[in-house]
């Protein structure tokens, strides 16, 4: 299966060089032919990037230890659902799977734009494969996952079969580990086909705002994915790494906020170039800039530059990254710099309070975040540059400087949907803020009573408070007018309402999840911590938690020997049930690993970990955190990926327009044929 | 086998791209259509402030915006969509113009074709004039017509 | 497998690097040796160092059960406790001894300095830009004037209107 997969690899590495080419010729001649070739070099990339992933599953899923991947990423104990995602658990994998992922995507923007945007078509082709020809050639010549073992013996060099692999990272056996990564590059490679949108406009000078509006439902889609991708891998750390959080700054966290950040600037400030006009240049940087970091996201995971938990790859490809992101940024920003003149905004800002303007200051956070935390992710590297002397950028850095950047772009995303467009005047202010103040007000008064006085917590919970008022509000008032003028009711009203522009009342409820975000994140500050040594019948009290140790058992499975601990659990005298923290230790990476016990709830998680073994007296080491407010964080989430999915319906009035297009198209065809 | 089965599939492959260049092409569908004309991108301009005058509306009605707010909202709203609709029937009528100036062209250019068979000879000399004239480039007497 | 070498390269690191300073430390003292509210003070300090093991946290938040570094860390802080020093100088000691990456953020002084200013610094020039594009956005000399419309053609509203509606 290793020579299939080597053809396959080789062909989708022609077809991505031949599409490239062949896509910006038919862009120059306008030829139809030469771009119906090239959409079909597309399915033929996607075609051969297929058949070389199906050769990976096949070695992986037939225990062929002769081929290096497997052997370094999987062994015979491993459970078939770990097998598959064994694929993206190394570097060779995961590199074909992003040229993989890379080809889906590519393949849908040919197959979406059959009749559209034919113009546009051929540079995006292009673009996108030209990114292809870079990750299928990095992974023929540097990361081939169809490599074979070898050793040398005294008739040369050998093939070589080990009895068993090394198997995979015990860290990584964990169902939200399954999905996690994949959902993590969707994010990373799908922002190529905004990008390559985006600069097919710049070379085609069609820089009405068509692009923008085929762009933003292609930005849309990996702002989700990477989000998600973001929260899972934030949830598979706090299940599975044992320390009691789920954020810790490290720089693979980073790498992969950066494009978030920036995508979320994109997709804000893409309305008011849609809407208004304006902002032509900013939306081509900020399109650009979300790229370039997605590309910067997956070097710094993929080179290993920086030290980091997902320390899984040191390697030779971080050069190669570093001249692909040069080529990309001089590529974009001259072409830019070189059709500056058709960017001219249409409009002019008629008032400094309005939504333009709140989006102006949305953005203005968002780049401040993003640069805040490049610059914290690579002072590492310039502080051993300048000075010579390695230092540790972590978490106290990221608190002090994100918690105020956090706080100011919690109170827009409150504050913003209530300003009008173009200009709101004091009157208008009044009536669409008393409400949401007095809400905020009172929240800060009660939890302040309550017994929050930490000045960040308290001014982050309150802040969610007028958010939620806010975002809220608008909904009713949307919901109330409806009522009156269409006489529908209450219900009724907010459905119509929302499915009439599900854009803005899907971006509404994005809003909402963000508050349950920031209300998860304020619970950081009030988590506790206590230790334990125990055996059973002994008690550990943790803040009205009591727990009683029942037994202790033991066991091995094919896979890992493990420990368990049963603890019954009351709270404040009522029995809440039995926690099992494990402790595994897996046999083929010879890797120990906690298996965390959680008893969830909205106010506060029991989250219990099995430390290990006390060597002086032999009782368990308990370690049990008070986590308040968590699963706020993943309910945040939730609603975030289903508000982003309600804004990705097409809208009543975009339907109606895809119908008008398709009759078109249905006509011009009917004449075609005569 | 496997290896037969891949090179097969990649050959087969490269067909499949190659054919459309190896086809013969209708005219039609030699150049690619244009995706936006200036008159539709004047259009969709007009479409995107008639939402956002429906959203002001919508808004007022929901008691966010002050009347006086409103008010002059909607009259910049309306004055940037006439100077779109302005410029849509300058276009109009330019590419009206146009036609016409096409269609004189044409016309000329028609009955110059007639004319053409039709030749300058002079009745007096017999010279052949090259271009319809008054009078013989040869002789100078007048020429007939004209 | 590469998460085992890293360990075994930081081990290697470390005997061959901090081997001789951290023989200066007394490594017999344990937690045991302290009174609870020593041991709390000791756990402070747990998370406010990193544990050099590669695991990239703190003391406290290591991963490793039989972690040489973190038990390293843990009597050189316990050692200073019973010594009576307060906090800020255990810290101080455990930086002579172990170099500035011990800290979980680099110390604001010298060309650190520039890591905790330059996001403050870039969040102003951030909000100077936007108040200046908004300001220049103003003064844009572009399509209407939001102060005092044209007079509207009624012949062209009507248009407009009928427009309306048929796309309604």
């Amino acid at each position: 299966m290793n020579q299939f997969g080597t053809i396959a690899l080789i062909a989708g590495l022609a077809f991505a060089v031949y599409g490239a080419v062949v896509g910006a010729v038919a862009g120059k001649l306008r030829s139809s032919r030469m771009l119906k070739s090239a959409e079909r070099a597309v399915v033929a990339f996607f075609a051969s990037i297929t058949l070389a992933i199906i050769a990976v599953e096949y070695n992986l899923l037939t225990n062929d230890f002769h081929s290096a991947y497997v052997a370094e990423h999987s062994n015979r104990a491993l459970r078939l659902l770990y097998k598959i995602p064994a694929l993206w658990s190394g570097q060779e994998g995961s590199l074909l799977f992003w040229t993989w992922l890379l080809s889906i995507y590519v393949l849908l923007a040919v197959l979406l734009n059959r009749r559209k945007n034919r113009q546009l078509m051929p540079y995006v082709i292009s673009i996108a494969l030209a990114v292809g020809t870079f990750f299928a050639s990095i992974t023929f010549f540097l990361a081939n996952p169809f490599n074979r073992l070898a050793e040398t013996s005294p008739n040369g060099l050998q093939p070589f079969t080990p009895a068993d692999g090394n198997g995979l990272n015990p860290a990584l056996q964990y169902h939200s580990m399954v999905i996690h990564p994949p959902m993590l590059y969707l994010g990373y490679v799908g922002f190529v086909i905004p990008f390559a949108f985006a600069m097919s406009a710049l070379i085609t000078r069609q820089l009405g705002d068509n692009w923008i509006r085929v762009t933003r439902r292609w930005t849309m889609v990996p702002w989700m994915f990477l989000g998600t991708g973001i929260l899972l891998g934030a949830n598979w750390a706090y299940f599975v790494l044992g320390w009691g959080g789920y954020w810790g700054w490290d720089p693979v966290e980073n790498a992969s906020l950066l494009p978030w950040l920036a995508a979320t600037a994109f997709l804000h400030s893409v309305m008011i170039q849609e809407k208004r006009g304006m902002l032509k240049v900013w939306n081509m940087v900020l399109i650009i800039l979300t790229f370039f970091l997605s590309i910067f996201g997956t070097f710094l995971t993929r080179s290993g530059i920086i030290s980091s938990v997902h320390a899984f790859a040191q390697s030779n490809i971080g050069s190669y990254f570093s001249v692909f992101l040069g080529v990309i940024a001089a590529f974009s920003l001259t072409l830019l710099f070189l059709r500056l003149d058709y960017l001219k905004s249409e409009n002019r800002l008629d008032s400094v309070i309005s939504r333009e303007s709140g989006f102006l200051f949305n953005n203005w956070i968002l780049l401040a975040a993003v640069f805040a935390v490049l610059w914290g992710t690579i002072f590492p590297i310039l502080s051993k540059a300048v000075e010579g002397v390695t230092v540790t950028v972590g978490p106290p850095f990221f608190d002090r400087v994100m918690v105020p950047i956090g706080l100011l772009l919690l109170l827009l995303t409150g504050a913003g949907p209530l300003l009008a467009w173009r200009k709101t005047s004091f009157q208008s202010l009044k009536r669409n803020f008393t409400l949401p103040l007095i809400v905020a007000a009172v929240a800060g008064i009660l939890l302040y009573v309550g017994g929050v006085r930490k000045l960040d917590p308290w001014m982050s919970l309150s802040l969610c408070a007028f958010v939620a008022a806010c975002v809220l509000g608008e909904f009713y008032k949307g919901a109330r007018t409806r009522m009156k003028t269409a006489g529908e009711h209450f219900i009724q009203a907010l459905y119509n309402l929302t499915m009439k522009n599900t854009r803005r009342y899907g971006g509404y409820v994005i809003h909402l999840g963000i508050v349950m975000l920031f209300v998860g994140f304020s619970g950081l500050a009030f988590k506790s911590e206590t230790q334990g040594l125990m055996r059973p019948g002994d008690i550990l009290q943790a803040d009205g938690y009591l727990l009683r140790c029942e037994n202790i058992t033991r066991g091995q499975t094919a896979n890992y020997k493990y420990t368990t601990v049963s603890l019954s659990v009351t709270h404040h005298g009522r029995a809440i049930g039995v926690l099992k923290p494990q402790k595994r230790f897996y046999l083929a990476s010879q890797q120990p690993i906690t298996h965390v016990a959680v008893h969830p709830s909205l106010a506060q998680d029991l989250y219990v970990v099995l430390a290990g073994r006390d060597p002086g007296t032999g009782k368990a080491v308990i370690q049990v955190f008070i986590n308040p407010l968590v699963e706020w964080v993943w309910i945040g989430g939730i609603v975030m990926f289903l508000g982003t999915l309600l804004a990705l319906v097409p809208s009543r009035a975009e339907r109606e327009i895809a119908e008008i297009r398709r009759k078109k198209d249905l006509v011009v065809e009917a004449e075609r044929a005569g | 086998m496997l290896l037969a089965t891949a090179i097969l599939l990649t050959v087969g492959l490269m067909i499949y791209v190659a054919a459309p260049l190896l086809a013969p092409e209708g005219p039609e569908e030699s150049v690619l259509p244009i995706d936006v004309t200036l008159q539709s991108d004047l259009k969709r301009r007009r479409m995107v402030i008639y939402d956002n005058l429906q959203d002001l509306e919508f808004e007022f009605k929901a008691g966010k915006i002050a009347p006086e707010d409103y008010e002059s909202l909607r009259r910049n709203y309306l004055a940037e969509a006439a100077q779109l609709m302005l410029a849509s029937q300058d276009q109009e009528k330019m590419s009206e113009h146009e036609a016409l100036i096409e269609r004189e062209v044409a016309a000329q250019r028609a009955a110059l074709r007639k004319a053409a068979p039709q030749s300058y000879a002079c009745p007096k000399c017999g010279y052949e004039n090259p271009l319809p004239v008054k009078f013989c480039g040869e002789c100078g007497a007048k020429m007939p017509g004209q | 497998m590469r998460a085992k070498h890293l360990i075994l390269l930081s081990v290697i690191g470390i005997a061959l690097g901090v081997a001789p300073a951290a023989k200066a430390a007394p490594s017999s003292v344990t937690d045991a040796a302290l009174s609870p509210a020593q041991q709390r003070e000791a756990k402070a300090i747990g998370g406010q160092v990193n544990c050099l093991c590669g695991c990239l946290t703190t003391v406290n938040r290591c991963p490793h059960l039989h972690c040489s570094m973190k038990a390293q860390e843990k009597s050189f802080i316990a050692a200073d406790i019973k010594a009576g020093k307060p906090p800020r100088t255990v810290i101080q000691d455990l930086v002579l001894h172990y170099g500035v990456k011990i800290l979980p953020a680099p110390p604001p002084r010298g060309f650190n300095l520039t890591a905790w200013m330059l996001p403050g610094f870039g969040l102003i020039v951030g909000l100077v830009v936007a108040v200046d594009l908004a300001r220049r956005w103003r003064r844009h000399p572009a399509a209407t004037d939001g102060t005092n419309p044209v007079p509207l053609d009624p012949k062209i509203l009507a248009a407009i209107e009928e427009e309306r509606k048929s796309v309604e």
